[in-house]
């Protein structure tokens, strides 16, 4: 419990300031609420959207989910393909950082023209940003093994398959969950993204299609208080992750949780 | 482990810090009148770039800016912030930063009726708004002529976020893409669609479109300005809808190169219709009444589009206008 | 160096201390090397690898049941690369290594790098249990040895820890352990304790010793270090500059070791007949 505490209180702390700050600076400068409202006013405004905050979140929590999800089975998969051959790996790596440079949300409406719109769009343009770095992660923990330990193995007997799962697989797990972490926070990034550009309205709402909503409304509250869910999605998502990641390793790489980005 | 927890709660004083500094500056100069438009230029700012051509504004001493909109631009803010003198707008953003506390005043309609509206195919037969429930709609997230007649036919069709393509749609005969009937269907048919636009007010609802307007607070003190600033759009909009072409080649070559001159052309034609009404006969062009302004504030009203309800009546004034007969006497 | 010439008698050297003591003789004197006890035989092994890189040419080396042999030499001179053609890593560009009398099974042959080269993940007994579960033995077979092993290098109690748990010196146990429990008759180490601290690297040193002795375990250890390659060996084979060759050898007269041993004179003499021949080699 006190180590709970520890752990979130000072952030705790810092936020309570910041929004304390934040409310004071509104009334004393008397800036008006479309250009910068009040935490209150954001705080009620989320109160009265909330049904359509509380869809946007299940719809974008969805979606995301979903784009990790196949962004994590490929990225692995590609990764242990890649690993297997350094022909392999020389001739599709390039092709697996140019497709990272490719401007996703601008292929955004093509992917509506080849999958339709909503959701599968808007996975696909999740999936396409957290695809690179959970591949390019896996990829260099599957590769960058000890040469001794590959060599002591192969001393005694070991194939290659007995190699990959006593060696480049466990020695890919930290790698793996650095890569997930970052793509963890990417995935509900272009969730967000693909939705304000090819999301689906109504119900099937999400976060991103009601930043768009709000902005096109001139609802300022309305716009922060749908930035705050969806960083609170974020965070959730990065936390997922560390919970994960230290459930897998447990205690033996311990040192490896520090995010590196 | 905490760290980057943290430093996303940063995120957010950060971006209000940015706002606030994004709105202290850039004010304009004094004696430069900005016009802050709603998106590229296209002859659906006609009003202001005849004006400009035509030197109607140079011979009123007005030293006009007018600034090319686009997507995220959004005219209210500006003007509200004071980043631009006027905007141009649909007047339900008027509405909507009326009921945001923010005053505005419209002092021309380039729009009798706006050419706002939903693109179908052709093929699809849809005539009206009940037609549409069978569709998926393509339009921008929370568009208000939208989400009031939703609101009130009570149609829940499929709807997708509008990318500003027209690719999907022209590859689905059973979209409704959002679109302007002065430049869309001209588009669609270039890329071998058969449109067939249904404008809000075939839907159903009718507003003013192309709305040009000030703050209130400048309106008070700059009643002149306004005055001379209105009367030189009058003419620079009498000009071009006797005779467009040179405000089109004006606004391909000199402002907007991705504006068309055969897009404007087609536009011009159907703007014809667009821009007068029996009250611009009478009270000259950019004319606006009492009725069309009440009916669309309390149906977004009811719509639940604003929480409170906005007396429409301080947001418009035709007072800057002067008709044919008093331009004639001058 | 071929098997009948097995028997000999090293020469006499004589060797000024720097240390400005009295010179003494060094008689070397060879155990008697028999040719049916062979069990590692280098013959004009060379290794290039590339045109400019010759690593190693013109080695002729026999060791045979039971002996420690090191190797020393230059940083660069090959010595690693001579290990790993005895361990079949590596291939030669010419001549050939033969391991009569060693079986040619996974197992039969324990290599131990410079550095411990754990497994973050495992735990040590885990870690000791690796190459074993290479081959096909039951977990109890597999958990005894490796118990039986940590026992042998003085690590009961710690069988649960993870390696980032242990010192430099205890990492570098388990990496004996783990080779050790493959019960290797023919043992190589590569600098196995270069990155130890004097204590513990003698400490280790005695273990090694320890171990070896008892079981009569044929070793090849490589090591910059003249004291300790004249502390463990039997025998101490010096190799020159890049391209390496062999410069010189000596064998060790004592037979007992014990720490007091550094100390005496004959110790520190043979020490430095040693680097003596280290410099030869590096003049050439
Ligand atoms: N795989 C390789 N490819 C090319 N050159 C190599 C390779 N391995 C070793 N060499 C070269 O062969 C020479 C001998 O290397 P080796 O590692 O055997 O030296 P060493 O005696 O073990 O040195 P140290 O004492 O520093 O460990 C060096 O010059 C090295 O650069
Ligand atoms: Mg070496």
């Amino acid at each position: 419990m006190r180590r709970i505490f520890e752990l979130i209180g000072p952030p705790l702390l810092v936020l309570v300031i910041i929004l304390g700050l934040w409310s004071l600076a509104v009334r004393l400068l008397g800036i008006p609420a479309f250009v910068l409202p009040s935490p209150e006013q954001v705080f009620e405004t989320a109160i009265i959207e909330s049904d359509r905050l509380m869809s946007g979140f299940r719809n974008t929590l969805v979606a995301s989910t979903v784009g990790l999800l196949a962004a994590t089975v490929v990225g692995v998969l590609g990764a242990i393909i890649l690993s297997t051959s350094r022909v392999l790996e020389r001739a599709l790596y390039p092709w697996a950082v140019v497709l990272q440079t490719v401007p996703v949300v601008a292929l955004a409406p093509l992917f509506v023209l080849w999958v339709g719109p909503g959701f599968v769009s808007v996975v696909l343009v999740a999936f396409i940003i957290a695809l690179f770095p959970i591949l390019a992660n896996t990829l260099m923990g599957l590769v960058s093994t000890d040469p001794a330990l590959i060599d002591l193995l192969r001393m005694q007997g070991a194939g290659r398959a007995a190699i990959f799962r006593k060696i480049r697989l466990p020695n890919s797990l930290p790698y793996f969950f650095t890569g997930m972490r970052i793509s963890a926070g990417l995935a509900v990034i272009g969730t967000i993204v693909g939705e304000m550009v090819v999301g689906r309205g109504g119900e099937k709402a999400g976060l991103g299609y009601y930043v768009v909503f709000s902005a096109t409304q001139l609802k300022t509250d309305f716009v922060f208080a749908t930035i705050i869910v969806s960083t609170g999605l974020g965070i959730a998502f990065f936390l997922a992750m560390v919970g994960l990641s230290s459930l897998v390793m447990g205690r033996w790489h311990e040192s490896e949780l520090r995010p590196s980005t | 482990m905490t760290r980057p927890a943290s430093l996303m709660w940063l995120q957010l004083p950060l971006l209000a810090t940015l706002i606030v500094i994004a709105a202290c500056a850039e004010k304009p100069k004094d004696d430069i009148i900005s016009v802050q438009t709603d998106w590229f230029a296209s002859t659906d700012h006609a009003a202001l770039y005849a004006a400009e051509l035509h030197g109607y504004f140079d011979v009123r001493n007005l030293h006009v800016e007018i600034r090319q909109g686009g997507p995220g631009i959004r005219a209210p803010n500006d003007v509200a912030t004071g980043r631009a003198t006027f905007g141009l707008a649909l007047p339900e953003n008027i509405i909507l930063a009326a009921a945001e506390d923010v005053e505005l005043l419209s002092v021309f309609a380039s729009y009798q009726e706006s050419p706002i509206g939903l693109m179908v195919h052709e093929s699809s037969g849809v005539l009206n708004i009940e037609d549409i429930a069978n569709l998926t709609v393509q339009i921008f997230p929370g568009q208000v002529f939208w989400e009031v007649l939703k609101y009130e036919t009570g149609i829940a069709p499929a709807e997708i976020a509008f990318d500003g393509s027209m690719t999907a749609w022209a590859e689905n005969s059973d979209w409704a893409v959002q679109g302007f009937a002065t430049t869309n269907p001209f588009d669609a048919r270039k890329v071998g669609a058969e449109p067939r636009m249904l404008t809000a007010t075939q839907l159903g609802f009718r507003a003013y479109a192309g709305v040009i307007f000030t703050s209130q607070s400048y309106a008070q003190e700059n009643q002149e300005t306004i005055q001379a600033f209105v009367a030189a759009l009058q003419q620079g909009y009498a000009d071009f809808l006797a005779n467009p072409q040179p405000v089109i080649e004006y606004i391909n070559s000199e402002v907007n190169n991705d504006f068309l001159v055969e897009v404007g052309e087609a536009a011009a034609v159907i703007m014809q219709d667009l821009a007068v009404s029996q009250e611009t006969e009478s009270l000259g062009l950019g004319a606006m009444n009492a009725e069309v302004w009440n009916d669309v504030a309390t149906r977004m009203f009811e719509a639940g589009i604003v929480r409170n309800e906005v007396g429409a009546s301080t947001l418009w004034t035709n007072e800057y206008l002067t008709s044919r007969d008093e331009q004639d006497v001058q | 160096m071929t098997a009948n010439q097995a028997a000999h008698t090293v020469d006499i050297f004589i060797y000024e201390s720097n240390v400005g003591h009295a010179i003494e003789k060094v008689v070397v004197t060879d155990s008697d090397i028999r040719s049916d006890r062979i069990r590692v035989a280098i013959r004009d092994l060379e290794k290039r690898f590339s045109k400019d890189v010759v690593a190693l040419r013109g080695i002729n080396l026999d060791v045979q049941e039971g002996e420690f042999v090191s190797l020393v030499g230059p940083s660069g001179c090959g010595k690693s690369t001579l290990l790993k053609l005895v361990a079949e890593l590596d291939y030669p560009t010419s001549g050939n290594v033969a391991r009569p009398g060693i079986a040619d099974l996974p197992g039969s042959i324990g290599f131990v790098f410079q550095d411990a080269h754990l497994l973050p993940w495992r735990t040590v007994h885990r870690n000791v249990e690796l190459l074993l579960e290479i081959q096909n033995l039951s977990v109890n077979e597999r958990h005894r040895r490796a118990k039986e092993a940590l026992a042998h290098v003085g690590l009961e109690g710690f069988e649960d820890a993870y390696p980032r748990q242990l010192s430099g010196g205890m990492k570098m146990r388990v990496s004996l352990a783990r080779t050790l429990v493959l019960n290797p008759q023919l043992f190589l180490l590569d600098e196995p304790f270069g990155a130890l601290d004097e204590i513990t690297r003698e400490k280790l040193n005695d273990d090694l010793v320890e171990l070896t002795r008892s079981s009569g375990l044929t070793t090849l250890f490589v090591t910059h270090s003249v004291s300790e390659a004249v502390y463990l060996s039997n025998r101490v084979v010096v190799i020159s500059d890049r391209p390496g060759t062999i410069v010189d050898e000596i064998s060790v007269p004592f037979n007992e070791r014990h720490r007091s041993l550094r100390n005496t004179q004959e110790f520190v003499n043979t020490c430095a007949v040693v680097t003596e021949m280290l410099y030869r080699g590096m003049e050439k």
